[in-house]
């Protein structure tokens, strides 16, 4: 429960800076605030209030009261709190003041807001950021007013590499091994060196959030949610089904909660598992990446023991989870768990102990305290910089309350700390995992009464492998009004520029893996095309 | 005599690549895997043979430099064979010595002719490693000569096993193995760093020949140091060349363990440790020969 006295300091300092409206329910408080004074609030929010930014949503609100909308969420890790800030705008002159130079978290949702809804940020430079440069101008596809199915027929085009006159211009993707999607960097070098960097994401972004708010009912989305990463999409699910929950104040049994932390945590082991395999790959370390891998294995069979399926489990649903567990599987998880522990063990002790490894891990892909909290960076990638963020802790969701674990943190911000973090994050993923079976309540998996109203608002966070995603809901009828998803990777690939600049060029490719990027997550990818058409994928209808 | 050398030849030429099928199994054991079968590698040699020749956009010279690279490579360790069972010159040593730096040069020399940024950064990684390999290998022979007095195999007779001397050939050995490009010393193809940068490029039959002449180069530096090591205390031509091949496949099997227990350097830290640690044993042998141990 959040101290009213908490509450009671930002109702004052939101109606000090001009605020038109404040509320507050359970972990989130709601702000409105007219544009002229969105500056002030947010700068106050950012720099003296200390919180981080988790991401901003436009919305087409013109079918509700005739404006477009923007959502600023907040988030105060310390105390418990999301702050929404709302700010209105005019669909005729939807002009917003941009505040990526008080907030720099804020530069890449606005750029979206843009590209999707139309919304102009005054004070800053605008571009093409998510849609293809010739995509038509004045056409915003999460405006309501655009069909779901409406594709302008786009001339082929292609972005041409930069070129430089005093640096060697070194294209990384968009097929590029150490990439295993398509993402474009380009590296600027001066022999080794690198010494500019810039990106160019979003090449696979098919709108899963107009798929979702336009074709889908709320209990298939749960499924579409799952499948906005093929690593940690169970993490998306959850954070959908709980902002929903959230939404309409629907009451989860108690032991779904447990279930949906133990699968939680066992994708965290098998994602981090993952990563350190390609980390070692990177460096050139086969037998570390192997042994990782084989470790890895047993943990897929873990999940598919609990879920029936060794990735996209497809056992969320909102009110609950589909598969429970029972004294059976409880005694196999724990006999893989202590295998698992053992081997990985031995394995970081080994990595940890070649020379080659530990050289280029250490000090190399540094992000300073500073630039990790200007940037408001999640994940291992906060936890390796010295910020002591985590949402399993910091806004306890899913039966994360019952369990102790201890959140590592280290200061150095190089490669060698976000590896330790993992590291560490694993061995108490195990534990929590160990704890929570231990506890595993009895009683019903399924909520019984399932009712959503229209026009409820909610945000949530699921601490997923990779750093926080952020899901933000407008409840509609039958499907979400809005559905804004932010995944952690959309957060930390502006670091990058920072982790890369002075570094060499060999060691470019852990520093960009060292975020453990997901392009999908942040692309959202869901329509694909099929030969010479398009072929939208929907789950069945549940 | 020459029949030795002839057996040794085709031996030479036919045992690098399937040793290199051996050292694949030995690391999927390492690795927990099963591994493909020992002949793999040949088998994906004489594959690529079989492709499409493609010569990669203005790389004429690539295809020139690739085949000379080969051509001085199966020469050198055709002269090696013949040397040591039937001395061709007084200075056999020298003449291959020689020979080893312009096939290296040729070697390395194919990358730079491919307009690949990848091509050129993999080349310019192995042109600073080689400033320091090549650079400590030639002063190491020239140690040798001087330290025994042997400048062909024919005069082995005169050489005795003294520390310095050791040291000399132990660093000959440091030499071959980051002339095997092997990891840590693998930076110039490093593929998920510079995807795959000097092979980048090379496909079907070219390809094959890159990585055929690469075995018989692996093969060849192993062999050269352990003729040189085995000719302290082996003084016949023949069981000389013989136990050669015998240590340079066992040395292999070492090696593939040793790549399998390091990460990949990077070429800056590669360079200077690798500079350091010749500087080191280079000094202690020349202190070892004044101080006569």
């Amino acid at each position: 429960m959040v101290n009213k006295q908490i509450i009671d300091n930002y109702r004052e300092l939101a109606l000090s800076l001009g605020a038109s409206d404040f509320a507050h329910s359970g972990d989130t408080v709601y702000i409105v605030v007219d544009r002229e004074r969105l500056r002030g609030l947010a700068e106050a929010l950012y720099w003296k209030k200390n919180c981080y930014f988790r991401t901003c949503a436009a919305t087409d609100e013109t079918k509700i009261n005739g404006f477009l909308a923007l959502y600023h969420i907040f988030g105060d890790d310390r105390n418990g709190l999301n702050i929404v800030v709302k700010t209105y705008t005019e669909p005729n002159n939807p002009v917003i003041p941009s505040i990526s130079d008080i907030v720099p978290a804020a530069d890449w949702c606005e750029l979206e807001a843009y590209d999707l809804v139309g919304v102009e940020f005054s004070g800053r430079k605008l571009y093409r950021f998510m849609l293809p440069p010739t995509w038509p101008k004045g056409l915003y596809p999460l405006r309501k007013d655009t069909p779901y199915n409406y594709r302008p027929g786009l001339p082929v085009s292609g972005e041409r590499i930069s070129e430089s006159p005093v640096s060697a211009v070194v294209p990384v993707g968009p097929y590029h091994p150490a990439l295993h999607e398509p993402e474009y960097f380009e590296l600027y070098v001066e022999g080794e060196k690198v010494v500019d960097v810039k990106y160019r994401g979003f090449h696979v972004h098919r709108g899963i959030e107009k798929l979702a708010e336009t074709r889908m009912t709320y209990q298939q989305i749960n499924f579409l949610a799952e499948r906005i990463c093929g690593i940690c999409g169970f993490e998306h699910s959850v954070c959908y089904a709980q902002t929903v929950e959230k939404a309409a104040k629907i009451d989860v049994p108690e032991r779904a909660l447990f279930i949906r932390s133990i699968v939680l945590e066992v994708e965290r082991i098998h994602s981090h598992l993952l990563w350190i395999g390609v980390a070692a790959h990177l460096l050139g370390y086969d037998t570390g990446f192997m042994h990782s891998w084989r470790i890895r294995e047993l943990v897929m069979y873990l999940a598919e023991l609990l879920t029936g399926s060794r990735k996209t489990y497809g056992i969320n649903l909102i009110g609950g989870v589909r598969k429970d567990i029972n004294e059976e599987k409880k005694k196999k998880i724990l006999e893989t768990l202590e295998l698992v522990e053992k081997d990985f063990k031995k394995l970081v002790d080994t990595m940890l102990g070649v020379p080659e490894l530990v050289k280029r891990l250490k000090g190399t892909g540094i992000l300073p305290r500073e630039e990790a909290r200007k940037l408001s960076v999640v994940g291992p990638v906060a936890r390796g910089s010295g910020l002591d963020r985590d949402i399993r802790r910091d806004l306890p969701y899913a039966a994360y309350s019952y369990a102790e674990f201890k959140v590592p943190v280290y200061d150095d911000g190089d490669n060698l700390s976000r590896l330790l973090v993992r590291v560490d994050e694993v061995l108490g993923s195990i534990s929590i995992i160990r704890q929570l079976l231990d506890q595993l309540p009895r009683g019903e998996i399924m909520a019984e009464d399932i009712e959503i109203p229209e026009g409820r608002i909610a945000t949530s966070s699921v601490e997923a492998p990779r750093g926080e995603n952020v899901h933000f809901i407008i409840t509609g009828r039958g499907k979400p009004y809005r559905w804004r998803i932010r995944a952690p990777t959309y957060q930390n690939i502006p670091a990058l520029k920072i982790m890369l600049e002075g570094e060499n060029l060999a060691d470019a490719p852990l520093t960009i893996a060292s975020i453990d990027p997901c392009f999908s997550c942040t692309d959202r990818i869901y329509v694909i095309r099929g030969g010479n058409r398009y072929r939208m994928i929907l789950p069945r209808r549940y | 005599m020459i029949e030795i050398a002839g057996v040794s030849i085709l031996v030479a030429l036919f045992i690098p690549t399937l040793l290199d099928g051996v050292e694949r199994k030995i690391r999927a054991r390492i690795h927990s895997r099963i591994g493909p079968p020992i002949l793999q590698t040949w088998y994906d040699v004489l594959k690529l043979f079989g492709k499409d020749f493609f010569v990669p956009a203005n790389a004429v010279h690539t295809v020139m430099l690739l085949f000379m690279s080969l051509a001085i490579q199966i020469l050198l360790i055709g002269y090696t064979c013949i040397a040591v069972v039937a001395p061709i010159t007084p200075y056999d040593l020298v003449v291959i010595a020689v020979l080893a730096i312009i096939s290296q040069a040729a070697f390395i020399s194919i990358p730079l002719t491919i307009a690949n940024p990848f091509s050129i950064i993999g080349a310019s990684r192995e042109i600073v490693l080689m400033l320091v390999n090549e650079g400590a290998f030639l002063a190491l022979v020239g140690l040798y000569a001087y330290y025994t007095g042997i400048t062909a195999f024919s005069s082995i007779g005169g050489a005795s096993p003294t520390l310095y001397t050791l040291l000399t050939i132990f660093a000959l050995y440091i030499f071959s193995y980051v002339a095997s490009s092997r990891i840590p010393f693998d930076i110039a193809e490093a593929e998920p760093e510079i995807a795959s940068g000097l092979l980048i490029e090379l496909s079907g039959p070219l390809l094959g020949v890159f990585l055929y002449t690469l075995h018989l180069k692996r093969f060849f530096f192993k062999l050269f140091a352990s003729l040189l090591l085995l000719a302290l205390f082996i003084k016949t031509g023949a069981l000389l060349l013989a136990s050669s091949i015998v240590l340079t496949i066992v040395l292999w099997l070492v090696y593939a363990v040793i790549a399998n227990i390091l990460g990949r350097s990077r070429v800056d830290l590669a360079s200077i440790t690798l500079l350091k640690a010749y500087l080191v044993i280079i000094a202690l042998s020349v202190l070892g020969y004044f101080l006569e141990v």
